[in-house]
């Protein structure tokens, strides 16, 4: 079979900016009323003109070092001429190098990352733009009756804010890869801390796929970073049939139709497309020094690659373990705040990794800070993870006191206290138990001496009797001494 | 109502309010009633606001009987060229596309003018979005020549030159994409001033070609112009093209005698004046004698004038016109009618065909810009023109910057023809963007450069330019001043 | 030269719509202007004068990242209003 050749091209929008690239309108755009977070900058006033946000260079320049991309010495911005109503000036203040030219005047060109071990995507090109407004097509069903419009509406609210696009070579054959790829740029934006990739529509995904010496097929309009694996192999199977046919492959653009999950051939482009790029001359040159880059290199939050290393080295932590803590950045700094609570990496580790993100879904977390959806934070795990270890608590009932937890937020001894769960730990009020069950089994204690599974028989008797709720390490050494004693 | 206030200057007009010699309520009267007698004739304004001139001027008023501080440009009446945003303030851009369009906000330069107490009676009448050279391409028709109703003002910002040749306004801005405010001036015999790419902030100035043009002030007098420069000009945070050093400060160069204004300028380097001869001569006669007369006023002072030329000019017009065109197809894309416009209702429509339709009321002369830009700008055909048009532009650049080693001034025609009929030119384009040939070159450059009036042929006024190197409006003005002394010409036409 | 093709490419990329007449006229003049702009191919590209035109700035001397609001009344230009919405012409 031919070989598959999968591109993406990522949009992802600098949400933690205060303002947009071009204004000092809000960059979150998001739950407000329509059009009331613009100006005449942004809603494209006749006569604005843009005023470039200095720390949007600071974060695109950031993705581009950690990227691995060769960055520009002078900076440049560039109109993309079309016409569309969710585009207030209609061109779009974007950054453009034409075809085969050694100008590098992107943020940044020819990267690429190594996702996971062995295999590397070559990143090339990344760009800084300005997102468009949005458009209803339809009013709710409750308003309307119904019935879809004779017209569109438009939200100009969105209009002007940063986005990054990082174009990719097309490295990938496997829409599998793409998923890993993708987790890992989520991963990084996390880190770099400039994109909370959680919020609805932050990080958008268009595709590109040819299979053999096929046409290019653009695949754009998916939702969600999971669709755009399904998209793929929708995509690919499409392709691959019409190749069976002996039918050609049209280079085209096509739309993710996320209902029926297929793509569809576009309509809109009804004509050539013809962006008329040329310079933005409202926008200076802007030189990058090396020295900026120096600086804002040394400046750089860790990275994941960088900060699994160090899980591995400094807390002898498995590949695995500090593999799923690093992924999200919110895991991976609540295990460390917890470690510096309870100098105990292993057993805190395996908390968060087999028990606590059991009850994180990430697809429901909307942007929100973890802290919001579970009410656990570092000192929580702590204190679990030190109450098993010191055999105050066995994994069971402190696996009981993390499902409390999680929905109140108490303190585990708190917890502990209030319950009948504490663990019966004197050994007197052990032996008192261990006695009623020898009394009650002697038929068992007479075979103890044919029968090594005495001793595990009566511990679970024990158990059964205090609900678990004392130290079974402790409670079999009493019952064995005791069974000697009977011989 | 007498014309006592005729052809005063920004410093009588304010001197005279605050020392209470007149009342500014009387000034903006005397103008309100100079408009209504003209400006049917003259057809400079677009709008008049005439209430709001007068309560400002009752507030400056019951300031000074007040006490209280005032503006230094206090009492001041001027006129805004109508692509200049002025809040709640109509601003069409002599366009069917912004005809009913109030703008949120001030330009820039509008609100330094009213922070200094400026009296804004109206807004002024131009080409289309500017593109034009005698404020023909208007929706509410042609601005007149007040010297001769039968002949075109120059343009775009023909309004802004006529209205302050016809006193109905003390001075007005204009903008200068390729010789717009420079233009008007000469045909219209007042002081007209393009500044340095990036001296005044463009924020406001509804956009044509964006690299190329800057907002100028007109006057009546190269002192009103000097002054005006002071307030409009600086750094501004909401133009990125603009520049944050120090090229503000103009002597009030009024004061000053012209022997020490010479020696001045002599100061550092004996200071040195080039005739651009080879354009001079390809000027009309009647046109170029009076550029060799002015040189010879200035030899007369002890000027060292000599005589120089530019090559690389004959790429000048074709690459004006490719990048401004260029420009100014992406810049109107945004009047697609959705957002401010006339009245055309969306519904129903699919939303090519109603943008089609609505862009298809723009005039005629920016349609032709539009296209020519788009085709200049559309693949296949950008290196063609586009990048060659970048070329020729940095190559006069480049020559320019040479030729500023040697000569402080170059001398030429401002229009290489006099003032023509209405109607003359309209029908043939290219005839028509012949007559910026001589002021293009300041705008490709990004320099200096001013039209000063040197006299009158037939009835019709002359002017010539001067051009300085980047930053350097000082020179120009100094200069400009002594000539304006020594031929000593009309600037209020009150013929009609 | 420019073609009737060329023209209609550039009607339609423009957005602005050509009656036939309109189109005769505007081809005519067009075609004229376009080459008058040929003088433009005397000049040789890779001569190498490449005198700065463009206004540079350093990175300190951008925008801070702040938010501030527009204080401005939007009102007067909302003709095509929509509760709150810009009601613009349908997609498809």
């Amino acid at each position: 079979m031919s070989k598959v050749r999968i591109g993406l091209e990522i949009h992802c929008q600098l949400t933690q900016l205060k303002s947009k690239l071009f204004c000092s309108c809000i960059a979150n755009y998001r739950n407000r009323d329509p059009n009331t977070n613009i100006c005449p900058v942004c809603y494209g006033l006749p006569g604005s003109l843009p005023v470039l946000n200095k720390k949007a260079i600071e974060y695109a320049c950031m993705i581009a070092i950690a990227l691995g991309c060769d960055m520009p010495k002078n900076l440049t911005f560039a109109r993309k001429n079309y016409f569309y109503p969710d585009l207030p000036k209609n061109f779009q203040i974007t950054q453009y190098d034409s075809p085969g030219s050694d100008n590098n005047t992107c943020i940044g060109k020819s990267g690429k990352l190594e996702y996971i071990s062995d295999k590397t995507v070559r990143i090339k090109r990344i760009q800084l733009e300005e997102d468009p407004g949005r458009l209803v097509h339809e009013i709710p069903a409750s308003q309307s009756g119904g019935n879809s419009l004779a017209y569109t509406l438009i939200d100009y609210n969105r209009a002007g804010v940063a986005l990054v696009e990082i174009v990719t070579e097309p490295d990938f054959n496997d829409p599998k890869e793409v998923r890993l790829f993708l987790n890992k740029i989520t991963s990084i934006l996390e880190y770099l801390n400039v994109c909370n990739t959680n919020l609805e529509g932050s990080v958008r995904c268009d595709a590109n796929v040819s299979i053999g010496a096929g046409k290019k097929v653009e695949i754009k309009n998916v939702g969600s970073f999971k669709d755009v694996e399904k998209a793929l192999s929708y995509e690919i199977t499409r392709q691959k049939t019409m190749g069976l046919h002996e039918i050609e492959v049209k280079g085209e653009t096509r739309h993710w139709d996320d209902k029926r999950k297929i793509t569809k051939q576009s309509r809109s482009k009804e004509e050539e497309e013809d962006y008329r790029y040329f310079p933005e001359p409202d926008i200076p040159i802007i030189k990058i020094e090396n020295e900026f880059i120096l600086n804002l290199s040394s400046k750089m939050p860790e990275l994941p690659d960088q900060r699994r290393k160090r899980f591995i080295e400094n807390y002898q932590l498995s590949e695995h373990v500090s593999e799923v803590l690093i992924n999200h950045k919110e895991i991976a700094d609540l295990f460390e705040k917890a470690v510096k609570i309870y100098q105990s990496p292993k057993s805190i580790s395996n908390w968060i990794v087999s028990d606590l993100m059991g009850f994180i879904d990430y697809e429901s977390l909307e942007g929100k800070p973890l802290n919001e959806i579970i009410k656990i934070d570092e000192k929580h795990i702590a204190e679990l993870a030190r109450l098993v270890d010191e055999n105050k608590i066995n994994r069971t009932v402190a696996k009981k006191i993390l499902t409390q937890i999680v929905n109140s937020g108490e303190m585990p001894t708190r917890i502990i206290d209030r319950s009948e769960l504490t663990k019966i730990g004197d050994s007197k009020t052990i032996l008192e138990f261990i006695e009623q069950v020898f009394m009650s089994e002697k038929n068992a204690i007479n075979d103890a001496n044919k029968n090594p599974n005495v001793a595990n028989f009566l511990l679970g008797k024990v158990m059964q009797k205090t609900k678990g709720n004392i130290d079974p390490k402790k409670a079999l050494e009493i019952i064995k001494k005791k069974l000697e004693e009977h011989k | 109502m007498t014309n006592r206030f005729q052809n005063y200057s920004i410093r009588q007009i304010h001197n005279g309010i605050k020392n209470e010699e007149f009342t500014s309520e009387e000034y903006v009267s005397y103008i309100i009633d100079r408009i209504e007698k003209k400006d049917e004739k003259i057809n400079a304004f677009i709008t008049v606001d005439k209430e709001k001139a007068l309560e400002n001027a009752k507030n400056i008023d019951k300031k000074i009987r007040d006490k209280e501080k005032i503006g230094i440009l206090a009492g001041v009446v001027m006129g805004i060229k109508d692509n200049i945003s002025t809040i709640d303030l109509k601003t069409t851009c002599a366009s069917l596309m912004l005809s009913d369009y109030y703008p949120p906000y001030d330009a820039t330069v509008v609100k330094r003018l009213k922070e200094n107490g400026v009296i804004i009676i109206g807004k002024l009448n131009m080409d289309e979005f500017g593109m034009g050279s005698t404020t023909e391409y208007s929706i509410i028709g042609p601005t007149k020549n007040p010297w001769n109703l039968d002949y075109v003002a120059g343009g775009s910002s023909g309004g802004s030159a006529a209205s302050v040749a016809s006193g109905e306004c003390t001075a007005s801005l204009g903008s200068d994409t390729g010789g717009s405010v420079r233009c008007p001036a000469s045909f219209c015999s007042v002081v007209g001033l393009k500044p340095t790419y990036g001296l005044v902030s463009r924020y406001g100035l509804v956009s044509y070609a964006n690299s190329l043009e800057q907002i100028g002030p007109v006057g009546r007098s190269v002192s009103d112009v000097s002054t005006l420069l002071k307030i409009i000009s600086g750094y501004d945070e909401k133009d990125n093209t603009t520049i944050s050093s120090d090229y503000t400060e103009y002597d009030d160069l009024d004061l000053k005698e012209t022997d020490q204004i010479i020696s001045d300028l002599n100061k550092n380097k004996p200071f040195k004046i080039g005739l651009l001869q080879d354009l001079t001569n390809k000027a009309d006669k009647e046109v170029s004698q009076y550029v060799y007369r002015s040189i010879d006023l200035l030899k007369e002072n002890h000027l060292e004038c000599d005589e120089t030329d530019i090559n690389s000019t004959e790429y000048a017009l074709p690459s004006y016109y490719t990048i401004a065109s260029a420009e100014a197809s992406s810049n109107l894309a945004r009047y697609d009618n959705i957002r401010y416009g006339f009245e055309l209702n969306p519904e129903g429509y699919e939303w090519n065909s109603y943008y089609s339709d609505s862009r298809s009321r723009f005039g005629s002369e920016v349609k032709r810009r539009i296209f020519v830009g788009t085709y200049v700008l559309s693949s296949g055909y950008y290196g063609k023109y586009y990048m060659k048009a970048q070329k020729a532009k940095s190559m006069i650049k480049h020559e320019l910057k040479t030729l500023f080693q040697e000569y402080d001034i170059l001398v030429l025609p401002t229009v290489p023809i006099l003032p023509f009929k209405i109607g003359e030119k309209i029908d043939d384009p290219l005839k028509m963007y012949l007559t910026d040939i001589y002021t293009v070159i300041a705008n490709l450059a990004g320099i200096p450069a001013i039209s000063l009036p040197v006299g009158f042929s037939g009835g019709l006024p002359v002017g010539i330019q001067l051009m300085a190197d980047e930053f350097k409006e000082k020179n120009l003005l100094a200069v400009s001043t002594i000539l304006e002394r020594m031929v000593n010409i009309k600037k209020y036409a009150d013929v009609f | 030269m420019i073609s009737q093709e060329d023209l209609h490419h550039i009607s339609k990329l423009s957005k602005i719509h050509l009656s036939e007449k309109e189109f005769e006229i505007y081809s005519m003049q067009i075609e004229k202007i376009i080459e008058y702009l040929d003088k433009l191919d005397e000049i040789n590209l890779n001569e190498s004068n490449d005198y700065k035109i463009s206004i540079t700035k350093n990175i300190c001397e951008l925008r801070n990242d702040v938010h501030v609001p527009f204080t401005g009344n939007f009102k007067r230009m909302r003709k095509n209003d929509d509760e709150g919405f810009v009601k613009g012409p349908k997609m498809t």
